[in-house]
């Protein structure tokens, strides 16, 4: 019996360690964060939002956008938004430790109308939402 | 097989319409030149263009020469600048052709520093009924075909010692002119020209004709006199020679001349004919297959081609550049094919195997191999015009088949950029215009943003490529991905200036790309983003869909 316990520690050690888990308590729980955009026009064709705050591992989009994500050098991702966009949840971040979730951040870096001008962003915001 | 090539017949006929009013011009030009003075005056006689070619692993001091033979035989070298050649329509409009130069000073040999007299040109005008508007209506001076019969004469300094040389040439001479079999130049012009032309009716003298003067009498200053040249070497051989038979004269000298074998044309009087004649002056370090089949193709009016560095022989894609590709045991160097600019020039591509591409149009055809084709209904060449310039694109196929293309770099579509010479389009920028980066093989596309031009290579079938070239058009298959256009905008720099500039013109055209502009490039083209995109793209800058290879891009997925 104390065989077992050991030998469960010891796997419960190498998962943590095969995920770098910076919580020495344990697993870190793996999560959701969802991007709410607040827009002031009614015919925004894409967005490009900013997501800080941690490693991202995919993202969705709950209302149906076409999205593409990429991260640069410096580990900052961005989001394309692509679709007849309105305000609401326009993406969904996966990322692997959902307890650092409020130190994600959100914001519009660039906006385009349906036909393709380039908007001013003043009245635009992103924010995080947990789920 | 019938002879046909135009621009002898051209000479007789403005030799007889255009010499009585120029002989006076002439003489008074000669007057100066042979009294050391400068001054303004006008020259008629024949353009000439002869290209230099420095022995190999050297470079020729220039590139060419203009030489004006006039109405009374004399011959001059000519000073023009490019500026006024363009206003012309650049040297070959006026190459064989008659001519007046307008010289603004007229300078003697000694004063030149030169074995023969130099006219400092100001202007230069047609001088016969033909204009340069029968140029433009695709007159081309150097259509040739059929057979065309060289004489090839051996000419010998009066100083040149006896050497192994002397001894070997005469039959290795004959060997390259007169036998019909590889790699003699008769074979190469039949397979390049895919069988319209011949060297039947040639003859090579097989002795020496000994000149009446040692080579430092035709060599001063390190610069051959090709008018002493050719007028005592045909001159020592005339009585041996019905020069009238004969369309081109290839002249074999024993010793080296300056920096360069050399081959175009020349103005002879010979045998009661004053006519232009297609001529090599070989080098004796020139008795070889590569550099017969280079200068028998100056001798057709061919330029040179290159690759974009400056550097004039550096394009394994043309003997007319790199004529050393292969090392035959036995007749040394051996050339590939020449490009189809050169092939279209002198008429050997029909107008039915020349696709020239609809300005605003997308076209997907067949090009096939520009060696040994096969006879069916693909084109052999594309030529895309250039907007706002008169240069175009030409888009060959090169695979690796017969005599002499079997040993090119490589095998795939390569463009060249023609004006009056042709540029391999080479965009890695590295210096070797025969790799990768000027090798267009399936899924690659070349790009030209600013004329909105684009050739993607779709596909390899049988000897074949499909390409799919866009002219005018300015987005679609061709263009850059849409997987780099939205890399670029998620942080990870992956389309080039002009790329970004052509989405842009393409998009809302706000003098920036940006998010407006991948929106319309992805909804124009019916692209999508898509969950395998993300995954790529999500695995940080190395998982960036596109290469680091400036120019070059996949295709569309």
């Amino acid at each position: 019996m104390r065989r077992h316990v050991i030998l469960a520690a010891l796997a419960a050690a190498l998962v943590a360690c095969a995920r770098s888990v910076p919580s020495p308590t344990g697993v870190p729980e793996a999560g959701a964060l969802d991007v709410v955009l607040d827009t002031p026009n009614g015919d925004d064709g894409a967005l490009l939002v900013r997501v800080s705050g941690g490693p991202i591992d995919s993202v969705t989009s709950p209302a149906g956008y076409a999205v593409v994500a990429g991260a640069d050098e410096g580990g900052t991702h961005r989001i394309i938004v692509q679709g007849d966009v309105v305000r609401g949840v326009i993406a969904r971040v996966w990322v692997s430790d959902a307890s650092r979730a409020a130190s994600y951040t959100a914001a519009v870096e660039q906006a385009a109308s349906r036909g393709y001008a380039q908007r001013e962003l003043a009245g635009y915001r992103a924010s995080i939402l947990v789920r | 097989m019938h002879a046909r090539r135009s621009f002898p017949v051209f000479f007789r006929a403005l030799a007889a319409l255009g010499a009585l009013g120029a002989l006076g011009a002439s003489a008074a030009a000669t007057r100066l030149a042979a009294q050391g003075a400068s001054a303004s005056s006008a020259v008629t006689g024949t353009f000439h263009i002869v290209w230099a070619d420095a022995r190999p692993g050297t470079e020729a001091p220039d590139d060419h020469r203009y030489a004006l033979v006039d109405d009374r035989g004399r011959w001059y070298d000519v000073k023009i600048d490019a500026a006024t050649l363009a206003t012309l329509g650049g040297a070959r409009a006026l190459d064989r052709r008659r001519v007046t130069v307008d010289a603004s000073r007229v300078l003697a040999p000694a004063e030149a520093d030169a074995p023969m007299p130099v006219l400092a040109a100001r202007a230069v005008r047609l001088a016969s009924p033909r204009s340069v508007s029968a140029l433009e209506a695709g007159v081309s001076p150097y259509t040739v075909s059929g057979s065309q019969a060289y004489a090839t004469i051996l000419c010998r300094f009066s100083d040149t010692p006896s050497n192994g040389f002397v001894s070997a040439a005469p039959a290795r001479a004959q060997a390259l002119m007169q036998s019909t079999s590889y790699p003699g130049v008769d074979d190469y012009y039949r397979e390049v020209s895919n069988g319209q032309v011949d060297l039947s009716g040639s003859r090579v003298l097989a002795r020496w004709y000994t000149l009446p003067h040692p080579r430092s009498y035709y060599v001063v200053n390190n610069t051959a006199d090709l008018g002493k040249l050719a007028q005592d070497c045909t001159g020592a051989a005339d009585a041996d020679v019905d020069f009238t038979r004969y369309h081109g004269i290839t002249m074999q000298f024993s010793d080296k001349l300056d920096c360069c074998s050399w081959g175009g044309s020349w103005t002879l009087d010979r045998d009661g004919q004053r006519r232009g004649y297609a001529v090599m002056w070989v080098a004796s370090w020139g008795l070889n297959a590569a550099t017969y089949d280079h200068e028998m193709g100056h001798s057709f009016g061919f330029p040179h081609s290159h690759g974009p560095y400056g550097k004039a022989y550096d394009s394994k894609w043309d003997i007319m550049s790199y004529a050393y590709n292969y090392n035959d045991p036995t007749w040394g160097s051996i050339g590939p094919h020449t490009i189809a600019f050169h092939k279209a020039l002198v008429g050997w591509i029909p107008a039915s195997r020349r696709f020239a591409a609809p300005a605003g149009e997308a076209s997907t055809i067949l090009i096939e191999r520009d060696a040994q084709p096969e006879a069916n209904a693909a084109y052999l060449v594309a030529e895309i015009p250039i907007p706002g310039t008169s240069q175009h694109y030409t888009v060959e196929a090169r695979r690796f088949v017969g005599s002499y293309d079997s040993h090119l770099p490589g095998e795939a579509i390569v463009i060249h950029r023609c004006g009056t010479d042709a540029t391999v389009v080479d965009p890695d920028g590295n210096g070797d215009p025969n790799d990768a980066g000027a090798m267009w093989t399936p899924g690659e596309t070349f790009t030209d943003a600013a004329a909105k031009i684009s050739v993607t290579v779709d596909a390899l079938v049988g000897n074949a490529y499909r390409v799919t070239i866009r002219n005018g058009v300015s987005l679609g298959a061709g263009v850059p991905t849409l997987s780099a256009a939205a890399a670029e905008l998620l942080g990870t720099p992956s389309l080039t200036a002009s790329e970004r500039q052509m989405l842009d013109d393409a998009g809302n055209d706000d003098g920036t790309y940006n998010l407006g502009d991948f929106l319309a490039f992805a909804e124009r083209t019916g692209q999508h983003l898509d969950g395998a995109l993300v995954g790529r793209l999500l695995a940080g800058p190395a998982g960036t869909a596109r290469g680091a290879t400036a120019g070059k891009q996949e295709a569309k997925p």
